[in-house]
C-alpha cells in the first residue's frame, strides 16, 4: 500500500516535472530561426541554410571542407563553379554522425540540393571523437526540438545531448561562430617539419579505434538513403592531403569503393579530361546518383595547404577548378 | 558512475526496483552484484584487488578467531603441567592470531602504499637523494597506473575488521558473501563512510520492507546533497580553480575570497557526496554513519573534529591515535600522539606533501589548542580561588556574554580551518606558501578579466547565504525531516525547485568531479 501510494506521487511529479521541461524546451526551440547568415559569416549551418531553399551543392566534410566556405573562399567556389552552395561541414573534425545529423535537418527544414558533395576523411571512419564523442558539432547551432530529439533516438551520448541543451543559453551567434582560419590567406605553406607530420600522425593514430570502422561506415548507408530519399545525388571525395600512406585510407577506399558499386577486374577506373590533362581517378560510377573519388594523392604540392591538411585559398581555388568543376559535370 | 549522472539514476532505480521485490534471501547477492558492477564502471580491472582484499581479510579474520579458543583442546586443566602445556599453546595461538593480523594487515596496507604512495615516496627519496648528490643523472621510478578508486576508503574498512577481530571486539563474518558486501558496499565504497563491520555486516541480514518515511527521508537527502554538490560547490569551484590554479597572477582579495570559497566547496562537494551515499542506502534500507554534523559551526579544532568526516576521524582515533597511547601518557607523548595521528591523516588524504603539511598543522592547532585549554583552566580555578576574596572583579571573558564568546570561537575555529585549507588545495606547496604570503597584500594587480560573471558570483553568494541558514536550522531538525513537516504544496514546490536548481546546473553549470574520489 505505502509503495503503491510512493509510486503513485513519484508518476504524478515525474510527469509534471516533465510537462515543464516540454514546455520550457519547446519554447526556447527555434528561437533563433529568423537570424540569417552566410557560410562565410559563420560557423553555424542552421543560421545559413534556411527554410525551403534550393542549392545546387551542399558540401558536407570536416574542417578541410569548412576551409571551402571560410573568408573569400565560399564566393570563389561559386564563382567557378557558378552554382548555388550551402557548406554543411564541421570545424573541430565533424565525422559521419555529425554529417547525418546536420544533413538530416537541413533537408527536415524543407531545403533541397541537387548534388551532395561529401568531403571523407579517412579518420572520421576511426575516431570516436570526430563521432560520437565530438563535441564540437553542435557547438555552433541554435537550439532544435527536432535536433534533440535526433541525439537521443540515435543514442548520441549524454554529455553530447547536454551540450547541445546548452545552446538554449548562447544567443550571439556571430561571436561564438566566426573562427579564425590561421594560414587560410597564406597562398604558400614555406616549410613542412617532418617530425612535426610524423607527430600529427601519430595524433591521428592515437585516437583511432580500429573496432569502429563497420560501425562508422554503416552511417554512409544511412546518409546515402537521406540523399535518395530526398532527391539528391551523392559524392564521396576523399580530399588531397600532405601525408603519404596516411592510416586507413586504404581501408576507407575500399569501404566506398565497395558502398558506391562494384569493381571490374578489381579496379574499376573512370578516366576524365581534367583541365587539358588526363588523370585517372579511381572512381566509381556504377550505382546510380552515388560517386567515389579518391584524391588523396593528389595536389601534392605544399603552396595549395597552410599545414599538412587544409586547403589555403589558392589550394580551395586550384581543387574547386581542376577537380570539382569536371566532377559536378 | 557519478551519482549526479543518468546513468546512476537509471542503475538506481532498477536496483531499488529489485531491492524491494527480490525474495530477501537474494537480497546480498542483488547487492553484491550491483557494488561490483558500480565499481567496475569506475575501472574494470581493479575489481580484482578488492576481490583480493576481500579474500585475504576474510580468510585471515576467520584464522584469528579460530585460535581465540585454546582451552578447548585441553582436558584437564587442574595439573600444573597442563597449565603449563596450556600456557603454551595459548602463547603460539597468540602468535598465529598476531601472525594472520600482521599478514592481513601488511597485504591490505601493502596495496593502499603501491598504488597510492609509490610515486611519492620514490619521488621524494630522489628529490632528497639528489641534495646529497646520490642518484645523479637518473630518474625516480614512476607506476604509470590509476589510482584505483576508493582504495582508501575500502582498506580502512578491511584493516578495521581485523583488528576488531584480533581485540576480540567482533566475531569474524564465515558467509564471504556478505563480507564482500561490507567491503564493496556500493553506496559508500568510492568515497566512504567508512564503515565499521559491527554495524554494516548485521544490516546485511535484517529483513527491510518498503517503508515510505524512510523511502522520502533518503529521497530528500539524496536531493540535498546533489544540491550541496551540484548547485553550490561545482559552480564555487569556477573561481576557486581559476585562482588557485593560477595563484601566482592574484593578490589579496581574489585570494581570500578563493580560500574562503574553497572551504566551501570541499564541505559541499563532501559533505554532499556523503548525503548522496547516506541517502542512497537509507532508500535501500540501510544506515550508514553520519559523516559531518555542521562542522563549521564548531567552537574548537577538536570540536570541529568530532563534526568533520566523522567516520574517518574516528578511525583513526581508535586504529591510530589509541594504540600510540592517546592521552593517557606523558604530556609530551600525547601531543607527539596527536601531531603523528594528525600527520598520518594528512597523507591518508593525499600522496602529496601539501596534505602532510594540512595534517601536521591540524596537529599543532590540536596541541596549542590543548595547552590554551589547560592555561585557560587554570586560570580559572585560580580566578576562582581570587574571586572568593574579592567578588566584585571580574575578568573581560567573564563579562562577554557566553553566547558571544562561542561566536568568538567559532570564528577563530573556521579561520584556522580556512587556512589549513589553502595547503589543502593548493597545487604544491610553493603555491600554498605563495597564496598564504600575499592574500593580505593588497593594491596588487589582479588580472582585469572577471573570473566569473557577476551574475553567477551573486547566485552562488545566494546559495552561499541558503546553505548557511540550512546548516543553521539543521543544528535543531535535519532538513529532510524539517520538509517533511511542511505542507504538500510547499514540500512539492521545494522538491520541484531542489530537481531543477540540479537540472539547470548540470546542463548549464560546470561539472567536477567530486574532490574525495582522488583519495
Amino acid at each position: 500500500m505505502q509503495s503503491k501510494k510512493f509510486i503513485l506521487k513519484l508518476i504524478i511529479f515525474s510527469l509534471f516535472n516533465l510537462a515543464i521541461m516540454a514546455s520550457l524546451l519547446l519554447f526556447f526551440s527555434g528561437q533563433n530561426r529568423d537570424i540569417r547568415l552566410k557560410n562565410w559569416e559563420t560557423e553555424s549551418n542552421l543560421l545559413v541554410a534556411g527554410e525551403n531553399e534550393h542549392y545546387d551543392i551542399a558540401i558536407l566534410g570536416t574542417s578541410r571542407g569548412r576551409v571551402f566556405s571560410r573568408d573569400s573562399n565560399h564566393l570563389t567556389m561559386e564563382n567557378i563553379l557558378e552554382k548555388r552552395v550551402i557548406n554543411l561541414s564541421k570545424g573541430g573534425g565533424g565525422g559521419l554522425l555529425p554529417a547525418k545529423v546536420h544533413l538530416a535537418h537541413f533537408y527536415r527544414r524543407g531545403n533541397k540540393a541537387d548534388h551532395v558533395i561529401y568531403f571523407v576523411d579517412p579518420w572520421i571512419f576511426f575516431c570516436p571523437i570526430n563521432n560520437e564523442n565530438n563535441t564540437f558539432f553542435l557547438r555552433d547551432e541554435p537550439f532544435e526540438t527536432s535536433i534533440l530529439f535526433d541525439l537521443i533516438i540515435k543514442r548520441f551520448p549524454s554529455e553530447r545531448i547536454i551540450s547541445y541543451i546548452q545552446m538554449i543559453a548562447v544567443d550571439d551567434w556571430k561571436k561564438i561562430s566566426k573562427y579564425a582560419a590561421p594560414g587560410l590567406d597564406r597562398l604558400t605553406l614555406k616549410a613542412i617539419d617532418p617530425v612535426k607530420l610524423e607527430e600529427a600522425r601519430n595524433h591521428y593514430l592515437g585516437l583511432y579505434d580500429y573496432d569502429k570502422f563497420e560501425h562508422y561506415s554503416k552511417f554512409l548507408y544511412d546518409i546515402n538513403g537521406l540523399a535518395k530519399e530526398h532527391n539528391s545525388r551523392i559524392t564521396y571525395i576523399m580530399l588531397p592531403i600532405l601525408m603519404r600512406d596516411f592510416p586507413g585510407a586504404k581501408e576507407v577506399d575500399e569501404k566506398l569503393r565497395a558502398i558506391t558499386g562494384k569493381n571490374i577486374n578489381g579496379e574499376n577506373f573512370i578516366n576524365r579530361e581534367l583541365s587539358g590533362k588526363t588523370l585517372v581517378h579511381k572512381g566509381t560510377g556504377d550505382k546510380k546518383d552515388i560517386g567515389y573519388y579518391n584524391l588523396i594523392d593528389e595536389m601534392q604540392d605544399r603552396q595549395f595547404f597552410y599545414d599538412h591538411m587544409h586547403f589555403n585559398n589558392r589550394g580551395v581555388a586550384h581543387f574547386t577548378k581542376t577537380y570539382l568543376e569536371p566532377i559536378l559535370k | 558512475m557519478l551519482f549526479n549522472s543518468l546513468s546512476f539514476a537509471l542503475f538506481f532505480v532498477i536496483l531499488t526496483g529489485l531491492n524491494f521485490t527480490l525474495p530477501h534471501r537474494f537480497r546480498w547477492m542483488l547487492m553484491l552484484a550491483a557494488s561490483y558492477y558500480f565499481y567496475m564502471c569506475w575501472n574494470v580491472g581493479y575489481i580484482l584487488l578488492i576481490a583480493a582484499s576481500t579474500l585475504i581479510t576474510w580468510y585471515a579474520g576467520l584464522q584469528i578467531s579460530k585460535t581465540a579458543s585454546p582451552n578447548s583442546s585441553i582436558s584437564n586443566t587442574n595439573s600444573s603441567n597442563k597449565a603449563k602445556q596450556n600456557l603454551a599453546l595459548q602463547e603460539s595461538y597468540k602468535k598465529r592470531k598476531r601472525f594472520f593480523l600482521i599478514i592481513s594487515l601488511i597485504l591490505n596496507l601493502g596495496a593502499l602504499l603501491f598504488f597510492k604512495y609509490f610515486n611519492f615516496f620514490t619521488t621524494s627519496l630522489f628529490e632528497i637523494s639528489t641534495k646529497f648528490n646520490l642518484f645523479t643523472g637518473h630518474d625516480a621510478p614512476l607506476l604509470h597506473i590509476m589510482l584505483p578508486v576508493g582504495i582508501s576508503f575500502y582498506t580502512f574498512q578491511t584493516v578495521s575488521y581485523t583488528i576488531d577481530i584480533y581485540q576480540g571486539k567482533i566475531e569474524p563474518e564465515r558467509h564471504l558473501g556478505i563480507f564482500a558486501l561490507y567491503v564493496a558496499f556500493w553506496p559508500r565504497i568510492v568515497a566512504g563512510p567508512i564503515e565499521r563491520a559491527g554495524k554494516l555486516i548485521p544490516q546485511f541480514r535484517q529483513v527491510v520492507s518498503f517503508d515510505y518515511t524512510t523511502v522520502t527521508d533518503g529521497l530528500r537527502l539524496v536531493m540535498w546533497g546533489m544540491v550541496k554538490k551540484v548547485v553550490i560547490a561545482d559552480q564555487i569551484a569556477v573561481y576557486v580553480n581559476q585562482v588557485f590554479d593560477h595563484c601566482q597572477d592574484y593578490t589579496g582579495i581574489p585570494l581570500i575570497i578563493a580560500s574562503v570559497l574553497f572551504t566551501i566547496q570541499i564541505y559541499c562537494d563532501f559533505s554532499g557526496y556523503s548525503d548522496m551515499a547516506i541517502g542512497t542506502a537509507k532508500i535501500m534500507g540501510y544506515e550508514l554513519t553520519e559523516n559531518f554534523k555542521h562542522p563549521y559551526f564548531a567552537a574548537s579544532l577538536r570540536e570541529f573534529w568530532q563534526r568533520w568526516h566523522i567516520s574517518l576521524s574516528t578511525w583513526f582515533r581508535d586504529y591510530v591515535y589509541i594504540p600510540l597511547g592517546g592521552k593517557r601518557v606523558v604530556k609530551w607523548r600525547f601531543y607527539y600522539n596527536l601531531f603523528i595521528t594528525f600527520l598520518v591523516s594528512g597523507l591518508w588524504h593525499g600522496a602529496n606533501w601539501t596534505f602532510v603539511i594540512w595534517g601536521g598543522l591540524h596537529g599543532i592547532y590540536l596541541i596549542v589548542e590543548n595547552i590554551l585549554e589547560e592555561f585557560f583552566s587554570k586560570l580559572k580555578s585560580l580566578k576562582n580561588n581570587n574571586s572568593c576574596l574579592d567578588n566584585n572583579k571580574g575578568s573581560v571573558r567573564d563579562r562577554v556574554p557566553s553566547k558571544l564568546q562561542n561566536y568568538i570561537r567559532v570564528a577563530i575555529t573556521l579561520f584556522l580551518v580556512n587556512y589549513a585549507w589553502i595547503f589543502f588545495r593548493a597545487n604544491s606547496v610553493a603555491d600554498a606558501f605563495s597564496i598564504t604570503g600575499r592574500m593580505f597584500m593588497f593594491g596588487g594587480e589582479n588580472p582585469a578579466a572577471p573570473v566569473v560573471e557577476p551574475s553567477v558570483f551573486i547566485l552562488s553568494m545566494a546559495l552561499i547565504l541558503l546553505l548557511v541558514i540550512v546548516e543553521f536550522k539543521e543544528q535543531s531538525i535535519r532538513i529532510e525531516h524539517y520538509i517533511a513537516t511542511l505542507p504538500t504544496g510547499a514540500r512539492w514546490s521545494i522538491y520541484t525547485l531542489g530537481l531543477w536548481a540540479i537540472i539547470i546546473s548540470t546542463i548549464f553549470g560546470v561539472k567536477q568531479e567530486f574532490i574525495y574520489f582522488q583519495f
